[in-house]
């Protein structure tokens, strides 16, 4: 792009287009790894007064302990994040039809909306994964504030994303599908200093 | 050629001799060290003119050590990195550095408007606001362009900054500011509590004065002490020490902005590092620790390279072992200035005098100063120098007359100012203490503590113990158990000192702001002209303004006022600070949202398969849509997209929609909430049927139009326009969370889950039915207009299917998951192949609307009623809804307000305009006149010429009449036909088709 030079890590990365896999910034062992994946996903949303029912029925089915705050429980191929009182994002790397099956889950007592590909996650592994992620959120995401399964919804660079603290080194994004590009261009630019590899999968697979 | 750093001391100093790194100085080349700062290295080489003043180009040198400097500011660097107003003071040396002078012409030693000086009687205080005031015209053609060429500091970069900027936020339990003895020993104290502590300081080496004085600290010199503070702290897990960090500002809930300057201190930023980087800390608590900025006394000729901050001196001498002159002489009011000068004497300064305004100084200052040949005059003032450096200096006593001093180097101290700066972010007034004779803090923002010589706290002894007070305090308040803390012992000093301000007796212009050349006699005028109060006083005369904000000149300007009205200085009172504390760079307030990424850019699930057939696309809030499909041979967008909208009215066309917000509503109420929230009527829709509905603000204007469908008993799905789709869904929450929570209605935005494709034309039917699965009716009697019924397409992709048509055609909306809609999109193409399937963007479907009388955004202005839109007859008398009763005011439903109509130019040969006004027929131009303005242009291909909607006064009963279109921004004014609202297919016809 004409108004970039070399100093810049966005320097001749198409603004409109997914930047495509491989390293980016410093060179040598990248402090950032990030992946995109394309999980099944659902909204559930408890009916009035069936919060509490919402969550015993997602424990007995998923064995995911839901505590009371934005946090995500993750159990085998299945994760679920508290977003709100009664709201959950439920995320699958392998039910095709986990619309279908939170439905048989839930009964009545919960609407569930397909959001299959609405969104984008962003697997981010690596020592400087929250010292990237802080110039974006103004959430304290310090390791010693933001502990493994804590989540938060929240803003980065002018985007609206769910991530939580998924292992002691990896967290994970969710992101509107039509943000990708734009969010992968705040992961080249904050993480060029440290050094990224994107591991770009494209619209190839679930993840 | 390099030459020798002549006034550079053999030894000592915080320098590394062994790293020479060269720079230059208006094309000279010097050599320093690693360790120097700009001003430190030009004084090792014996450099001391480095600038031309503001206002009257006066000859100046290096006034400070600090932030604080008022006259010495160079250009950095050039090209897109050049960078004026730099204070050569804070300016790292670094190998390579390139530095020039400032604001003179054409040379530094030769400055050709130092004759201002001669004319200096009229650029007195408020000059600007009364000279130049006649005749009118020569100010824009004489006086302010002679203005701008003389009064001017540096030159802006002209090119692009070729560097990257970045924003980050960190958080913390105690932020200490300033690494100075007050701050080390607060952040020593609370980080050994295990509380996650910031210390932050804006130089590169942290210390403070401990770097720059001599001290001996629990049997350790200052210096070392502080390095060994520094590196216990460095050790400590849940410690940050961020050097080059200036903590600028204090904003809501503990927020601090700091600026880190990342790479100021090379030539060229590191690869992929950023060049400064702009941090929110949030802390829950702030213990303040920036220290005291020293104040001069004014004289005549107080301005000359030579004379300088006596702690600057020091500096100078102590940190980076310069010798700032051969001949130095001290001009103080304060038993520390003495100490300073002597320990540089110590050090290899050359020191012959020192001058004091008072009569009784302490022997063992004045007996140290004479046991090392110092010739010592007491009761004693400056009363002028000369030279264009500085070259002598004459002192005045009671004692001895007058007498001329051969002196190159004049220190100066009147006194020390705690940096109480960011005490004031919350409007905090900084109160006088007469102790001290200083301003300290008044209140502070909340959880902020000040400690050390911010406080007004002025010896070492006091300062560490305050400072690990502070610090521990601070930690204790959050609950953090706190270990005991032993503050180091150091020797008692004296802090006396006797206010003294301005040597009114003084020969020559003594300068109070030497940035902005404010003098005494400034003060003086503004005090005979009324402007008496310290606001009007920095107004008037601009003390105080520009980079150093007043620094060293605020206390010093308001002293001399209070002398002038016999007001104590306590009831004259001090201006206040406001963030940044210094000069922020823009570039890391935008951090890397610059260019194309100002704001994040919003892609279709189109948007490649768009791209590969040559779309051009348009920014529509923050997506990207296609807003034409140009082909080979087609001389402009205009011929495009008349070939696109004959296409769809002809045959087919397709279109992205997919930027539409689409919102999922689930429960047994959504029929009650959605009556609510529309003008009409939701509920009775039948299952499988849509229907376009138009939502109020309370206000009674419309929000946002679009159409929702009933794809089951308790299962709808709205869709809203793009521009409003998050708008009208966080307005839904509100409705449900906050106005009738009794509802049973699940929200969920589903806009980015569905991908929804547009065709439309006379063989839309024929090419949708090639594409949806085998059991999918798509015929008239299954789907008819405003239908909408759930599906499979592509052999098993969901979808929806509605019968919606914004184009006037036979027309459907498909939507699949959004993945599958490039796929769902090129699989259009190839059923509509034989028909010569057209993609077409938002310039044909602004034509087919347009034709087609339907409003959008333009209309949708905020500022229109339904009845404006002529959408009034869709509004239910039945029920109650959102901008009813408001909607109802008289100047609402005054038929007389503009409403919507359309219009041709009676020479259909004209180009209608957006924005253009209406007047009647030989009605004057004038805002009596007008009769409201064109909203949407097109040129119809189905007629053959242009034309408009607009909300004209009357609207639809003026249609049939005549008015002007009036264009005064584009110079253009001819007739109008007013129509109805809908130029193509009026009855309907061509989507029930």
């Amino acid at each position: 792009m004409a108004d970039r030079s070399s100093h810049d890590p966005l320097a001749g990365i198409a603004f409109d287009r997914l930047p495509p896999a491989g390293a980016y910034g410093a060179p040598g062992e990248p402090g950032v790894v990030a992946s995109t994946a394309e999980p099944f996903v659902a909204l559930v949303l408890a009916r009035p007064g069936k919060a509490a029912s919402v969550v015993d029925r997602l424990h007995r089915a998923f064995s995911v302990a839901l505590a009371d705050r934005p946090h995500a429980a993750i159990e085998g191929n299945t994760t679920v994040i508290g977003t709100a009182p009664g709201r959950f994002l439920v995320l699958s790397r392998t039910d095709a039809d986990l619309f279908g099956t939170l439905r048989a889950i839930l009964g009545t007592d919960a609407t569930v909306t397909e959001q299959s590909d609405g969104y984008v996650t962003f697997d981010v592994t690596g020592d400087r994964v929250s010292d990237v992620l802080a110039k974006g959120a103004l959430i304290d995401l310090d390791p010693v504030a933001f502990h493994v399964g804590d989540a938060v919804t929240t803003v980065i660079a002018h985007i609206g994303v769910t991530l939580w603290r998924s292992g002691e080194k990896s967290w994970r994004v969710l992101v509107g599908r039509s943000y990708e590009a734009s969010f992968t261009r705040f992961l080249i630019a904050s993480a060029a200093e440290y050094g990224l590899r994107l591991e770009n999968k494209g619209s190839e697979g679930r993840g | 050629m390099s030459r020798a750093q002549r006034n550079r001391l053999e030894a000592g100093g915080l320098v590394d001799r062994s790293q020479v790194l060269d720079f230059s100085f208006d094309g000279k080349r010097y050599r320093g060290h690693a360790g120097d700062t700009l001003a430190s290295a030009l004084l090792a080489n014996g450099v001391r003119l480095v600038g031309r003043s503001f206002k009257y180009h006066r000859p100046r040198g290096i006034f400070s050590a600090g932030a604080e400097e008022p006259s010495a500011l160079v250009e950095l660097r050039d090209g897109g990195r050049r960078e004026p107003n730099t204070r050569a003071t804070v300016a790292e040396l670094y190998d390579g550095l390139e530095a020039t002078s400032q604001n003179r012409w054409p040379s530094l030693g030769l400055d050709v408007l130092s004759m201002n000086r001669l004319v200096a009687p009229f650029l007195g205080a408020g000059f600007y606001y009364k000279t130049f005031m006649w005749p009118a015209k020569a100010w824009e053609k004489l006086y302010e362009p002679f203005i701008r060429r003389a009064a001017g500091l540096g030159r802006a970069a002209e090119g692009t900054d070729p560097d990257h900027y970045e924003k980050a936020t960190t958080f913390c339990d105690v932020l200490v500011i300033g690494a100075g003895p007050a701050g080390l020993m607060a952040a020593l104290a609370a980080g050994r509590t295990g509380a996650r502590v910031i210390l932050a300081d804006e130089d590169f080496l942290p210390g403070g004065r401990l770097n720059a004085e001599v001290h001996e600290i629990g049997g350790q010199q200052g210096a070392a002490y502080a390095a060994h503070v520094a590196a216990e702290l460095a050790s400590l897990p849940n410690v940050r020490v961020m050097t080059r960090t200036t903590v600028f500002g204090v904003y809501d809930g503990g927020t601090y902005g700091a600026l880190e300057k990342v790479n100021d201190h090379l030539r060229v930023p590191s690869p992929f590092q950023p060049r400064h980087r702009f941090w929110r800390i949030v802390a829950r608590r702030a213990v303040l620790a920036a220290g005291a900025t020293e104040r001069p006394i004014v004289f005549g000729g107080n301005d000359r390279p030579g004379v300088m901050l006596a702690g600057a001196v020091g500096t100078y001498v102590q940190r980076f072992a310069v010798r700032p002159g051969r001949h130095v002489a001290l001009f103080a009011n304060n038993d520390a200035a003495w100490r300073g000068m002597l320990a540089a004497q110590a050090a290899g300064a050359n020191v012959e005098a020192i001058v004091d305004v008072r009569g009784d100084v302490a022997s063992v200052l004045t007996e140290a100063a004479k046991a090392k040949d110092i010739r010592v005059f007491t009761g004693a003032r400056v009363i002028a120098t000369h030279g264009k450096k500085l070259r002598t200096i004459d002192v005045a006593s009671a004692e001895r007359g007058h007498e001329r001093l051969y002196i190159d180097t004049l220190a100066v101290s009147g006194g020390w100012s705690p940096a109480v700066h960011l005490t004031c972010h919350h409007g905090g007034r900084p109160v006088w203490n007469e102790a001290v004779a200083a301003f300290v803090p008044g209140a502070t923002p909340p959880g902020l503590s000040v400690a050390g010589a911010a406080n007004g706290s002025f010896a070492l002894g006091a300062i560490l113990k305050e400072g690990a007070q502070q610090g521990a305090e601070a930690a204790e308040a959050l609950g953090f158990p706190v270990p005991p803390l032993d503050v180091p012992h150091t020797s008692e000093e004296s802090t006396a000192l006797q206010p003294f301000w301005h040597v009114a007796d003084s020969k020559g212009a003594a300068f109070v702001d030497l940035q902005n050349d404010v003098t005494a006699k400034d003060v003086g005028i503004a005090h005979r002209e009324g402007f008496r109060s310290v606001e009007h006083l920095k107004r008037y005369t601009t003390l105080g303004m520009a980079t150093d904000q007043g620094r060293t000149s605020n206390v010093t300007g308001l002293a001399i006022m209070a002398e002038l009205t016999g007001a104590s200085i306590a009831e004259t009172g001090t201006t206040i600070f406001r963030p940044p504390y210094t000069p922020v760079s823009l570039g890391a307030l935008a951090g890397h949202h610059r260019g194309k990424d100002f704001r994040p850019v919003r892609l279709t699930p189109t948007h490649e398969w768009a791209a590969k057939l040559g779309a051009v696309f348009v920014e529509t809030g923050p997506w990207l849509r296609a807003q034409y499909f140009p082909r080979k041979g087609e001389k402009d967008w205009l011929e495009t997209v008349t070939r696109e909208v004959k296409a769809v009215r002809s045959s087919v066309g397709l279109i992205d929609v997919s930027t539409f917000g689409k919102i999922d509503l689930q429960g047994p109420d959504v029929g009650t909430f959605l009556d609510r929230v529309y003008i009409n009527t939701f509920s009775t829709l039948a299952v499988g049927k849509a229907r376009y509905g138009v939502m109020l603000r309370e206000d009674g204007m419309v929000m946002d139009d679009g159409t929702t469908a009933r794809l089951a008993p308790e299962h709808y799905v709205m869709t809203t326009t793009t521009a409003n789709a998050a708008k009208v869904y966080q307005h839904l929450e509100f409705c449900l969370q906050v106005l009738w929570p009794e509802l049973d209605v699940s929200l969920a935005s589903v806009s980015e889950h569905w991908a929804q494709i547009a065709i439309a034309g006379p063989v839309a039917r024929t090419v949708l039915s090639r594409v949806v699965d085998k059991d999918v009716d798509v015929s008239d009697a299954a789907l008819p207009f405003m239908g909408a019924i759930e599906g499979t397409v592509m052999g098993g992709v969901k979808a929806r299917l509605f019968r919606l048509s914004f184009s006037g055609e036979l027309g459907y909306e498909i939507a699949v998951p959004a993945r599958q809609g490039a796929k769902l999109a090129q699989a259009l193409m190839e059923a509509g192949h034989e028909y010569g399937i057209t993609p077409y963007g938002t310039e044909a479907l602004g034509v087919m609307r347009i034709e087609k009388g339907h409003v959008s955004g333009n209309e949708l202005s905020g500022q229109t009623t339904a009845g404006d839109l002529g959408l009034g007859r869709m509004a239910s008398p039945k029920k109650d809804y959102i901008g009813r009763v408001m909607a109802g005011r008289a100047g609402l439903i005054d038929p007389d307000r503009p409403s919507l109509v359309g219009f041709k130019p009676a020479d259909r040969t004209k180009r209608l305009r957006a924005g253009a006004h209406f007047l009647g027929l030989g009605a004057p131009a004038d805002m009596a006149h007008d009769e409201g303005y064109m909203t949407s242009v097109a040129y119809s291909p189905h007629l053959g010429h242009w034309i408009g909607l607009g909300l004209l006064k009357g609207g639809a009963k003026r249609v049939g009449d005549r008015v002007r279109a009036y264009d005064p921004v584009r110079g253009e004014e001819f007739e109008l036909e007013v129509c109805a609202p809908g130029f193509i297919d009026p009855q309907g016809e061509r989507l029930r088709g």
